[in-house]
């Protein structure tokens, strides 16, 4: 079946590691219609950071759990340990002019025990996110015990957007001390999670805050919030989890909700009672400019829903464990966890490939992570099977494999591969970015060029 | 003319919430009561097989509440004369407190078992082949019971500095029922400013506190430490708020049995007349208080664990604490009479919850004068 592709593997290093696309049935090379992207026909794979090797300001990289990304300024972000087990952020800048690609600079973006503009002192980074202007938004857990979000422009270092206790946009409340999700895109446009203390209402709230710019003022708004409907069912929003922007403000976002049926049969009595409240998970995408319209286009099945809403082409049915991703033209990509081991991924409302199917090599599917949406629309994702893993490119009609274990990378062995952990994972010319263990011991930030 | 020695009229002395006067009476107590309760329950429940890692985590929560009121205590010195059927009274040293004294101790049980499907490839020669299994790499499970107010105390005197909230205080009293770890007391105080109000005292304590407690407890940072290395973070806490706005107001001056009325302020002193005949030589003063309260308290827990941008399972709670405690607030306008004897400077303090020790402070509900939501 990849009687080719095994042969010209076995070349790779002669070829200069290129590997070749694979796609079970289809055979290898491009494809499109007139409503589809092409397939690179291979990419070249190559390790450009490495555990052991030195980080900046003299420390040793000792650790990359998959957290990587990049950007069109040909930027990579990786997050890693160093010797010391701080845990932070750096970037290297590649030089892409070469037969391979070159490091240009390589910086510490944020680590613990950096000191931030407001002098507070880093203790944790919980979340992180990098758009194509070079700017870095994170949520930063600080050793006062307190959260906050930060924006980093222009490599200018890091300065508090929002606080314990800092003010809303337009005076709506005040920050608390949990910041979950962050995403930035163009224009240092921030949406993230956030808890906070709405004016005039004594219940803490959890919320979608969006913050054109990233600022804080009366530009930005609470898109949504706890407490708010889920769209198209009679439930209300109970928690907010993984989010996603692209261009002209359209998101995805990971929420979790209640029904009435759900809130009113909880166990509550004086004294020995007993209060569940497991909330389901559903995908709610919609545009930051117009919050008051929302679509539900997953949900777990303990939430009814309109029988037009079911009806609806690509809604699924399941719990959203993962974070959604959207593209242009407002194609989100997600995974559903039908049960606790079966998984279906879909993208702009079409099935792609699901646990028990085979991929593209042909091998039964077990797993599969989060995808990651390309900006000519391309769909990249990792699936797991009974022969290991591969690195998979989707175009809406056929599926590639561009990378799998026991693939040789700058003379060294795959042995595993991480990505979907982050959303900025491809850059606007098809470049691949994640981090992968191999056959030698260690880990490696490789990026993969298409050819 | 009728001589009025200088005499305190207070719900205590010293003037505690506490041993205050129930916001809401029809709960059952007159004087600020005792209620308490706690609850148990799951936040998140989750097994779900994630690209290369089986991830079985659970979140689960207990709470004991106790609540001491909401009430309000009042404390002044009153003195004047009573002269052809008006009284004149200087007031001084007044003092409103309103709010509760409470505890909350909160348990937090979490669990978290990350597997990973490790896949090597075996070299054999021609008998090469892959070798797959799932194994163990992380097991956490830390339980913790905290004074939850304790823990976040400084948080939320922040809060309160930075909400304008200067006059609600928040300090750690005695335990007013031994299942707590700690007891709080929560209220508004207002001083001197009851002629100047017109005979009103307003007090307002409220907070609202969202905050992730897992950098102030060990076991939990120590979770957070060990989730650091997969870029993955647990975030839980507690979600409080509090309110507790309530107007008291002077309406009626009582001596023996002749009340006065129509009540009028200025310059440090209330008059007030009466169409009867002014007693020759009262025993005792007495003082009607009129009060509006509103009250809303809610307790919540939540708890998030997020690794990179690829997974997140969230939980929250709403906990109904006032239905709980057995607490339903019928909002209106309520009277209660103090009296004295005249003359006297000190009162005898209560025992919290009932009137037991109460015996030179008289306190006589009505009926709500207006009816509430």
């Amino acid at each position: 079946m990849a009687t080719r592709r095994d042969f010209l593997k076995g070349l790779g290093g002669a070829l200069g590691a290129v590997v070749l696309t694979s796609s079970c049935g289809s055979g290898g090379g491009s494809s499109s219609n007139n409503n589809t992207s092409l397939i690179p026909n291979g990419y070249r794979f190559f390790r450009v950071l490495t555990t052991g090797d030195p980080l900046p300001e003299g420390n040793t990289l000792f650790a990359m759990p998959g957290a990587a990304m990049i950007n069109s300024r040909n930027e990579l972000f990786v997050y890693g340990l160093d010797q010391a087990d701080r845990s932070g952020f750096y970037e290297l800048l590649l030089d892409f002019g070469g037969s391979r690609p070159a490091v240009l600079r390589a910086r510490k973006v944020i680590r613990e025990g950096d000191v931030l503009k407001d002098s507070k002192v880093v203790d944790q980074v919980t979340s992180g996110d990098v758009n194509d202007l070079g700017s870095f938004a994170a949520v930063v857990k600080t050793t006062d015990n307190l959260s906050g979000l930060y924006l980093e422009r222009q490599k200018s270092g890091f300065e508090p957007v929002a606080g314990y206790l800092t003010g809303m946009p337009n005076g709506a409340g005040k920050f608390g001390s949990f910041f979950g999700d962050v995403d930035i895109h163009d224009n240092d446009n921030i949406l993230f999670v956030a808890q906070y203390a709405p004016y005039g209402i004594v219940q803490g709230r959890q919320g979608l805050i969006y913050l054109p710019g990233g600022e804080v003022n009366e530009k930005g708004s609470i898109v949504t919030s706890t407490a708010d409907l889920i769209p198209e069912t009679g439930g209300f929003i109970s928690g907010l989890g993984l989010v996603d922007m692209h261009d002209n403000g359209n998101y995805v976002l990971q929420a979790y909700g209640m029904s009435q049926a759900m809130i009113t049969g909880q166990k509550v009595s004086a004294g020995a009672g007993r209060l569940d409240a497991e909330a389901a998970s559903m995908l709610i995408t919609g545009n930051v400019k117009d919050p008051f319209t929302r679509t539900l286009r997953s949900i777990s099945s303990s939430i009814p829903v309109k029988k037009s809403t079911a009806a609806r082409p690509g809604f699924t049915y399941g719990e959203l464990r993962y974070g959604p991703r959207i593209g242009n033209s407002n194609k989100a990509a997600f995974v559903v966890h039908v049960n606790g081991s079966h998984m279906v991924m879909v993208y702009d409302g079409n099935p792609v490939i699901s646990t028990g199917s085979l991929s593209p090599l042909g091998n039964p599917v077990s797993s599969v992570a989060a995808p990651v949406v390309g900006a000519d629309g391309l769909l990249y994702y990792q699936a797991v099977t009974e022969q290991g893993m591969e690195l998979v490119v989707y175009n809406g009609v056929d599926s590639k494999t561009i990378l799998t274990n026991g693939d040789t990378v700058d003379g060294a062995v795959l042995r595993s591969l991480f990505f979907g952990f982050m959303t900025e994972q491809v850059d606007k010319a098809g470049r691949v970015v994640f981090t992968a263990d191999f056959e030698d011991g260690n880990t490696s930030l490789v990026i993969g060029i298409p050819v | 003319m009728t001589k009025i020695n200088k005499t305190l009229i207070a719900t205590s002395a010293p003037i505690s919430v506490c041993k205050g006067l129930a916001l809401f009476p029809q709960i059952g107590t007159s004087r600020a009561g005792v209620s308490a309760s706690g609850t148990t329950g799951s936040i998140f429940s989750t097994k779900d097989t994630l690209l290369l890692w089986r991830l079985t985590a659970d979140a689960g929560y207990d709470v004991f509440m106790g609540l001491c009121g909401p009430a309000y205590a009042v404390e002044m010195d009153v003195e004047g004369e009573a002269d052809k059927g008006q009284v004149e009274l200087t007031v001084s040293g007044d003092e409103l407190q309103a709010g509760f004294f409470f505890g909350l101790t909160v348990g937090l049980h979490f669990s978290i078992d990350l597997e990973q499907y490790t896949t090597r490839i075996v070299w054999k020669g021609w008998h090469s082949h892959l070798e797959s299994k799932w194994e163990n790499v992380a097991s956490i499970g830390p339980s913790i019971e905290v004074d939850m107010i304790d823990l976040i105390l400084t948080v939320i005197l922040l809060a309160l500095e930075e909400s304008g909230q200067e006059d609600t205080l928040l300090q750690k009293v005695d335990k007013f029922t031994p299942k707590l770890l700690g007891s709080w007391g929560m209220y508004d105080e207002q001083k001197n400013t009851f002629v100047e109000n017109g005979g009103k005292m307003v007090a307002k304590p409220t907070f609202n506190i969202p905050i992730d407690i897992t950098s102030m407890v060990p076991a939990l940072k120590a979770v957070n430490e060990s989730l650091k290395a997969f870029f993955c973070h647990f975030g839980t806490g507690p979600q409080i708020g509090v309110q507790i706005p309530v107007t008291v107001e002077l309406n009626k001056i009582k001596l023996d049995s002749t009340e006065y009325a129509d009540l009028s302020f200025s310059k440090g002193k209330v008059s007030g007349k009466t169409a009867g005949t002014d007693p020759s030589a009262p025993k005792e003063l007495g003082l009607t208080l009129n009060h509006t309260p509103n009250f809303d308290l809610t307790l919540g827990v939540f708890a998030s664990l997020q690794i990179c941008k690829l997974f997140n399972v969230s939980g929250s709670v709403s906990i109904p604490i006032l239905s709980m405690l057995g607490i339903s607030p019928k909002l209106g306008t309520y009277s209660n009479d103090l009296k004295n004897d005249i003359g006297s400077e000190s009162v005898a303090s209560c025992g919290c919850g009932s009137l037991k020790g109460a015996r030179l402070v008289e306190v006589i509900f009505d009926e709500p004068l207006v009816a509430g939501a």
